[in-house]
């Protein structure tokens, strides 16, 4: 069964409420990465303390692996959290409806 | 030596280079050789936490091993720690050696573990490339190219030569291959002296052998034979072919193990030492061993129990556990063979505290239909076998939390918070 942007989108958020506990002095981003070589679309969790190691937590794959579907998933998360989201690997893409730079 | 009647093929021992690192290094978009990233199991019986695998840099830059501890592991902003998903490395483990078929026919292929293969191209290699080891790079390149992953190649004449081949030269090597024939085992594996890092020479066996003045595999390989496979019986030959990078073994011929046995071991994530939690987690092994045996139609004509002590009790006792087998009468029953297990745990446990506990069932025989016994009820035996047969369709097909003992949700029960594990570590379902 395909997953659709809303059922991806609520999964990551989920997870999120289970791993994300804000702490003083911690700094928190979702990364996205375009991983070519799945092909996927992978969300995780990083954090770090000063001084201390940085933890990455996976949240979750896409497997449908389409910028307009990206974006929808995007939009959605953006719309729940406040948390800053750090694209990898997206070199010069645009989102198809912004048509604006994937960064 | 006199080479000219030994099988002369050629083999490829592929390895991936730090697979868990490698697999979450392409996962993040960063390069596996370049990231400095470690793999951390933090499941209860790990303690503070063990690292499973690290990155090439990793290691280079705070000479973190494997089965590193946490506490080891240096605490510094550059390096990234990330949990293990199990799952992910057995389907990368497939997606690897789907590969790897495309340059042998299936039936060449070994998969020796979750991160190495042993590919015999002697029929194939030439359709690829003017050598092997031009075969070896345009593998690299592919799997590089569709999977991201770095593979390390050793190339050898026979199986072992590529395995050694592998261990002791590939992974040095710039372009990450090794290669070693029998015209040169002598001049690049013999004046080698650090035996333990020689392919099935641990620890006790290189102690072993330097008490019989082995110092090198030079050494090994120029001494009487017959001498040392009086000291050490078959091994003993065995290494002596090592040294000479003898390997007759016919990989296409199945071995059938003569006694097959089924089993399962875990470490328990603190000292056990209350009667009731030990024999509740062995109640918790013993259910899911047999399930597996019945799954195969087989009955037990023997149960096997193994007690690892925690470290101080072990002190103490001055053993470092026990284990008891038992011969019984054939039976698939659940509830038959924990009773037996229950026994020689009792027998022998004097009440020291327990980290490790194994379970096991052998001298198996086909589950041809229930051999009533003369002295209980029948219809009780019957009504028993099926009550165990719909427990196992039921946890088959909606998983082994499905229907589970009451009691495993007592103190110390282990079987809820494995049941998402993959060889004993997060399998990482939770996160696709």
């Amino acid at each position: 069964m395909i997953e659709t942007p809303q059922q991806a989108a609520k999964l990551i958020q989920q997870r999120l409420a289970i791993y994300f506990k804000p702490q003083a002095r911690h700094r928190y981003q979702i990364e996205i990465v375009n991983n070519i070589y799945g092909p996927t679309y992978n969300f995780f969790l990083n954090s770090q303390a000063p001084h201390q190691r940085e933890r990455s937590l996976p949240l979750h794959r896409l497997q449908v692996y389409q910028l307009d579907y990206l974006e929808a998933v995007i939009v959605l998360l953006r719309s729940t959290t406040q948390l800053t989201f750090n694209f990898v690997d997206f070199a010069t893409l645009r989102w198809p409806q912004k048509q604006t730079l994937i960064q | 030596m006199d080479y000219t009647n030994e099988p002369h093929g050629v083999f490829f021992m592929i390895d991936n280079k730090s697979f868990y690192a490698s697999v979450e290094s392409v996962e993040r978009g960063l390069n596996p050789l370049r990231s400095v990233l470690v793999v951390m199991s933090e499941a209860d019986n790990t303690g503070s936490g063990l690292v499973l695998a690290a990155s090439p840099q990793a290691k280079k830059r705070f000479g973190i091993s494997n089965v590193s501890r946490q506490y080891e592991v240096p605490v510094t902003p550059a390096l990234m720690v990330v949990p293990p998903r199990m799952n992910l490395y057995i389907e990368k483990n497939i997606a690897i050696n789907q590969i790897f078929r495309s340059f042998v026919a299936d039936e060449d292929c070994y998969p020796y573990s979750i991160d190495e293969s042993i590919l015999d191209m002697t029929h194939s290699w030439h359709l690829f490339g003017p050598t092997p080891l031009a075969v070896a790079r345009t593998i690299q390149r592919t799997v590089r190219h569709k999977l991201g992953l770095y593979t390390t190649v050793g190339i050898g004449e026979n199986p072992i030569q590529a395995k050694l081949a592998l261990d002791l030269f590939a992974k040095h090597d710039h372009d990450l291959i090794g290669q070693l024939t029998y015209t040169t085992m002598a001049t690049k594996v013999w004046p080698l002296t650090d035996l333990t890092k020689i392919w099935s020479i641990g620890r006790r066996t290189a102690i072993h052998l330097q008490h019989l003045g082995i110092h090198s595999m030079q050494d090994l390989a120029l001494i009487d034979p017959y001498e040392l496979q009086q000291a050490m019986g078959i091994i003993g030959t065995q290494l002596f072919a090592l040294a000479w990078g003898i390997d007759r073994s016919q990989l296409h011929e199945v071995v059938t193990p003569q006694d097959k046995s089924w089993g399962n071991s875990q470490v328990l994530p603190r000292d056990y030492l209350k009667q009731g939690e030990i024999e509740l987690v062995l109640r918790e092994i013993a259910t899911q061993v047999t399930a597996r045996m019945r799954r195969h139609y087989q009955k037990a004509g023997c149960v096997s129990l193994g007690i690892g002590f925690a470290h101080a009790a072990a002190q103490t006792d001055g053993r470092s556990g026990f284990s008891h087998s038992l011969r019984i009468e054939p039976t698939a029953s659940s509830y038959e063979l924990i009773n037996h297990l229950l026994t020689l745990f009792r027998g022998a446990w004097a009440g020291q505290a327990i980290r490790h506990i194994a379970v096991s069932v052998s001298h198996l025989v086909p589950d041809t239909g229930l051999q009533l016994n003369l002295f209980q009820d029948p219809e009780r035996q019957l009504k028993n076998m099926r009550f165990e047969r719909v427990l196992d369709q039921v946890r088959r097909r909606f998983g082994t939390t499905a229907l589970f003992p009451a009691s495993s949700l007592l103190p110390g029960g282990t079987m809820l918070a494995r049941a998402g594990l993959v060889g004993g570590h997060n399998g990482g379902n939770s996160y696709d």
